[in-house]
């Protein structure tokens, strides 16, 4: 089975209109194609996804109202269910004071000095 | 004094926030009545774009219905129309040359063709204007 490590680390980039984020859904939809394992890298503002205190709450414009804003944690934690890991920069999580407690479960923290060991742990690394 | 604002929109939709941003700011104008002036360059000329339509999304397991994809079409519809119901307007101009390239040409009822001309007329006439570039 081919491996392959997603790398993102632009949090929110268009999350509003496609209600989630699209790096994220990418490497969820090759973890479920068969023959491929896939992790995911979160570094700067990306680690944000981990953090369980997010709250989306949708936008709205007059009348309308957002039925499904992001919710990046449900997210990646589907995407662990499906067999995907989830990698975090610890030095990143320690700029947006957050810490293990914060964050959803199963999350491997890394030293940014660790990403090339991790890099070389794929046969595949895409970054986003 | 009515209030003018004039924004300069870059990025295209469903690819970054800053253009979603200046819609929700627009909104806000446009619930206080003021008249508002866009002009869309670039790839922001596909954030009206006519031929947007909603999809189902595999990942939330969700149908065209269930997903309701949000459409940057809708929302510049539902800008004009909260400024014209509370006294103000928007005049939503697409950089023809922009569209051309794109084949962006059929956009929402309201959009008007034009280009730089209107946006240096706007801004000598407009209470502010505000800038927002595409960044690499």
């Amino acid at each position: 089975m081919a491996s392959l490590l997603c790398i993102c680390d632009q949090g929110y980039r268009a999350s509003i209109e496609e209600q989630d984020d699209t790096a994220v859904w990418m490497a969820h939809m090759l973890q479920r194609n068969e023959g491929t394992s896939t992790a995911l890298l979160l570094r700067a503002s990306a680690v944000n996804y981990a953090f369980t205190g997010q709250k989306p709450t949708g936008v709205a414009f007059g009348s309308w109202t957002q039925s499904h804003p992001a919710d990046l944690a449900r997210d990646l934690k589907r995407f662990q269910a499906d067999g995907g890991r989830v990698f975090a920069i610890s030095e990143d999580l320690a700029k947006r004071g957050l810490g293990g407690a914060d964050l959803i479960d199963d999350v491997t923290t890394i030293p940014a000095a660790g990403v090339a060991a991790l890099v070389a742990e794929f046969d595949m690394v895409s970054f986003w | 004094m009515s209030t003018t604002l004039t924004f300069m929109l870059m990025d295209p939709p469903f690819e970054a926030t800053r253009s979603t941003t200046a819609l929700r700011l627009l909104q806000i104008a446009a619930e206080r009545g003021y008249n508002l002036n866009v002009l869309a360059y670039e790839g922001a000329v596909y954030v009206p774009f006519a031929g947007q339509t909603g999809h189902p999304n595999p990942v939330h397991g969700h149908d065209v219905g269930e997903e309701d994809h949000p459409l940057p079409r809708e929302w510049v519809r539902i800008i004009g129309e909260t400024a014209a119901s509370n006294g103000g307007s928007l005049d939503w101009v697409n950089c023809g040359m922009c569209a051309d390239e794109r084949g962006a040409n059929d956009a929402v009822d309201g959009v008007r063709r034009g280009g730089p001309p209107a946006l240096a007329a706007w801004m000598a006439s407009s209470t502010n204007t505000l800038i927002i570039p595409t960044r690499a």
